[in-house]
C-alpha cells in the first residue's frame, strides 16, 4: 500500500514537473512565435487588440518590402555579405586553429607553455576593448566598410585553437607514432590522421563560428556604415532608427525573423554538435 | 682533419635538429600567432596609448595629454559615472539570476522527462539569435501603447507596465530578456555537470540515510563547483560586454538608466569620435575585466580545492 502511494506521489511529482516545463518552454517559445505572427500582419493593422497570433489577413508583404523597398538597405544583400563573412572566417579559422593547436597538443618545444597561456588569457579577454585602435588602425588602412574588416579581427579569436587542442589531446598517441614510422612528417599526420579523427571537434567548431560570426553586432555596427557592406545584425540596427518612429514593427518583425531563420535552423539540425560545444569549451580539461 | 669534420657534421645535425624541434611548432603556430598579436595584442597596447592622446581623426597631429581623457571622464563627463552604475547594476542583477535560475532550470531538465528535449530545445532557441533581433523583439513585446504584454496585463486586471519608460524598473526589464535570451548557455553547462557526476556519490549516501535535500547540498553542489566558477566567471566577462540586447531595447534610456559602458563607449569613440577619452574607456573596461577575473580565479581555486 505504501509503496503504490509513493509511486503514486512520484507520478504527480514527475507531472508537475512536466507542467512547470512545459510553462516555462512556452515562455521561450511565445515571444519567438511573436515575432514570426507580427512578420506576417500587415503594417497597419499590426496594433489590432486583441492581437491576433495567427493574423486573419496574413501577407508576406514585410518580406516583399525589405527586399525590394526602394529605401537604401535591403536586407537580401546583408543576407549574402552575412553568409560571405561566416563562410570565410569559419574556413580560415579552422585551418589556423588546426595548425596551432597540433604543436600546442603534441609537440615539445621551447615557449610552449608560455604561449598556451596567452591562448587562455586571451579568452578571457574581451574583444570589444580593442574596438577603438582596431577602428583606427582600418581607418588608417582605408579598410573601414570593407570585407576584411570584417573578417580579419575575428581571425584572432583563441577559442578554436584552445578547443581543438582539448580535442586533439583525448586522441591516442599510438596512431601517430605508426604514421611516423611510416615516415609521415608532422604536416601529413595532421591532416591524414589527426583532423579525420577530430571530424566531431570540427563540427562542433564549425557551428560556433558561424553563429559567433553570423550574430557579430557591435563591430560590423561600428566598421560598417555603408549599406552595400553592411551585414544583417547591422541592417536591424538601420531598420530599428528609421522604422520605430514610423511604427513599421510588421517590417521590422519581418527582418528579425530573416536574421534567425538561418541560425536556428542550423541549431535545430544540429543541436548535439552544439550542446557538445558548450560543455566541451568550458569543463572538460 | 677527420675529427673537425665530425664535429661540422654533428654541429649540422644539431641545428637541423633545433630546426625540427623549434622552427616546425612556430611555423604551425605563425599563422594564428599573427593575426592574434596584429588584431588582438597590438590594439590593446595601442589603446592605452590613444587613451593618453588627444586623438582627433582629422589632425595628423596627435598630442599626448597624459591622463587628461580619464581626468575628462572621472571630473567633467555627465554619464561616466551613470554608466559605471548602470554596468554594475547590470551586472549584480543578470550574473546571479543566470546562475541561479541556469541552475534550477538543469535540475529540472536533468529528471529525463519524456519530453525533456522539446523542452531543452525551446530554451534554447532564443540563445543563438542576434542581440539585435532580440531586443527589438521585446521593444515591441514590451512597448507601453502597443505591445503584447500590456494587453494580456489589462486582461487579467493588472495595471500597465511602463517597463521600458520608467527608469526605475528599465534596468530590471533588460536583465529580464537578458535571462530569457542567453540563460540556456547556464543551463547547459549546469547540465554536463550534474551528468558527470557519479551516480555511486548518491547511491552510497542513500545507503547512509540521506534526504534528498541533503544529496543536494553535500553532493551536487560541491560537484558542480568547476561548472559553477567557469559560469561565473564567463557570465561577469560576458555582461561587461554586452551591447547589443541593451541598446536596441532602451538606447541606453529612459535617462540614462540602461546606458552602461559599452554603450557610452560606443557613443563616445563612433557618434562623436571622441576617440581619446573612448579609449580611456575601453581601458578602464579593460582593467576592471582582468581585475574582477583575477580575483574569481583566486577566490575559486581556494572553494574548489576545498
Amino acid at each position: 500500500m505504501i509503496f503504490l502511494k509513493r509511486a503514486v506521489a512520484r507520478k504527480l511529482g514527475r507531472f508537475g514537473l512536466f507542467l512547470l516545463l512545459t510553462i516555462i518552454s512556452l515562455a521561450f517559445f511565445l515571444p519567438i512565435l511573436w515575432m514570426i505572427s507580427s512578420s506576417l500582419t500587415p503594417n497597419q493593422r499590426v496594433f489590432q487588440y486583441p492581437p491576433q497570433w495567427i493574423p486573419d489577413t496574413s501577407t508576406l508583404d514585410n518580406y516583399v518590402d525589405v527586399f525590394t523597398t526602394v529605401r537604401t538597405v535591403r536586407i537580401g544583400r546583408a543576407l549574402l555579405n552575412s553568409a560571405f563573412v561566416a563562410i570565410v572566417t569559419v574556413m580560415i579559422t579552422l585551418i589556423i586553429s588546426s595548425l596551432a593547436a597540433y604543436p600546442l597538443a603534441r609537440m615539445d618545444f621551447p615557449g610552449k607553455n608560455s604561449l598556451f597561456i596567452l591562448v587562455l588569457a586571451g579568452l578571457m579577454i574581451p574583444g570589444e576593448v580593442t574596438f577603438v585602435s582596431l577602428f583606427l588602425i582600418f581607418n588608417k588602412l582605408g579598410w573601414v566598410n570593407s570585407y576584411q574588416a570584417l573578417i580579419l579581427p575575428s581571425l584572432a579569436a583563441p577559442f578554436g585553437v584552445f578547443l581543438l587542442r582539448q580535442f586533439f589531446l583525448s586522441i591516442p598517441k599510438s596512431l601517430e607514432d605508426a604514421a611516423k614510422i611510416d615516415g609521415c612528417g608532422p604536416f601529413k599526420t595532421l591532416f591524414t590522421i589527426i583532423l579525420p579523427l577530430a571530424k566531431p571537434a570540427l563540427a562542433t567548431l564549425t557551428i560556433f563560428l558561424f553563429l559567433h560570426s553570423w550574430n557579430n553586432f557591435l563591430w560590423p555596427l561600428i566598421v560598417v556604415t555603408e549599406p552595400k557592406k553592411m551585414t544583417v545584425p547591422v541592417v536591424l540596427a538601420f531598420y530599428a532608427a528609421t522604422f520605430q518612429s514610423t511604427l513599421e514593427w510588421g517590417t521590422l518583425m519581418a527582418a528579425a525573423f530573416l536574421s534567425s531563420f538561418l541560425p536556428v535552423a542550423l541549431f535545430l539540425i544540429l543541436q548535439k554538435q552544439f550542446v557538445r560545444g558548450i560543455t566541451l569549451s568550458g569543463l572538460k580539461g | 682533419m677527420r675529427a673537425s669534420k665530425t664535429k661540422v657534421l654533428v654541429h649540422k645535425m644539431a641545428i637541423r635538429r633545433l630546426k625540427e624541434r623549434v622552427g616546425i611548432p612556430y611555423l604551425f603556430l605563425a599563422p594564428f600567432l599573427v593575426f592574434y598579436f596584429i588584431f588582438l595584442i597590438f590594439p590593446i597596447i595601442q589603446g592605452f596609448y590613444v587613451s593618453l592622446t588627444n586623438w582627433d581623426m582629422m589632425s595628423p597631429e596627435k598630442p599626448f595629454v597624459g591622463l587628461s581623457n580619464f581626468k575628462f571622464l572621472l571630473y567633467r563627463d555627465s554619464i561616466f559615472w551613470p554608466s559605471v552604475k548602470a554596468t554594475l547594476e547590470y551586472i549584480l542583477l543578470n550574473v546571479p539570476i543566470k546562475i541561479v535560475l541556469g541552475l534550477i532550470l538543469a535540475l529540472a531538465l536533468n529528471q529525463r522527462l519524456r519530453s525533456t528535449m522539446i523542452h531543452r530545445t525551446a530554451i534554447f532557441i532564443p540563445f543563438v539569435i542576434n542581440a539585435a533581433a532580440i531586443g527589438l523583439l521585446w521593444n515591441w513585446i514590451l512597448d507601453p501603447q502597443v505591445g503584447l504584454l500590456n494587453y494580456y496585463l489589462a486582461k487579467i486586471g493588472l495595471l500597465p507596465q511602463k517597463l521600458l519608460v520608467d527608469p526605475k524598473w528599465t534596468m530590471l526589464a533588460v536583465v529580464g530578456v537578458t535571462v530569457w535570451w542567453s540563460i540556456a548557455f547556464n543551463t547547459i553547462v549546469f547540465l554536463a555537470g550534474l551528468q558527470d557526476i557519479p551516480e555511486t556519490y548518491y547511491e552510497a549516501a542513500k545507503i547512509d540515510g540521506a534526504s534528498s535535500w541533503k544529496c543536494f547540498w553535500h553532493i551536487t553542489l560541491p560537484c558542480l563547483m568547476p561548472a559553477t566558477m567557469f559560469v561565473t566567471i564567463m557570465q561577469v566577462i560576458g555582461s561587461f560586454q554586452a551591447f547589443g540586447n541593451i541598446y536596441l531595447l532602451t538606447g541606453g534610456g529612459p535617462v540614462n538608466a540602461t546606458r552602461v559602458l559599452m554603450i557610452h563607449l560606443y557613443e563616445t569613440g563612433f557618434s562623436y569620435f571622441r576617440m581619446g577619452p573612448a579609449a580611456a574607456i575601453a581601458v578602464i573596461l579593460f582593467v576592471i575585466v582582468m581585475v574582477f577575473t583575477i580575483i574569481q580565479l583566486r577566490l575559486f581555486k581556494i572553494r574548489v580545492e576545498y
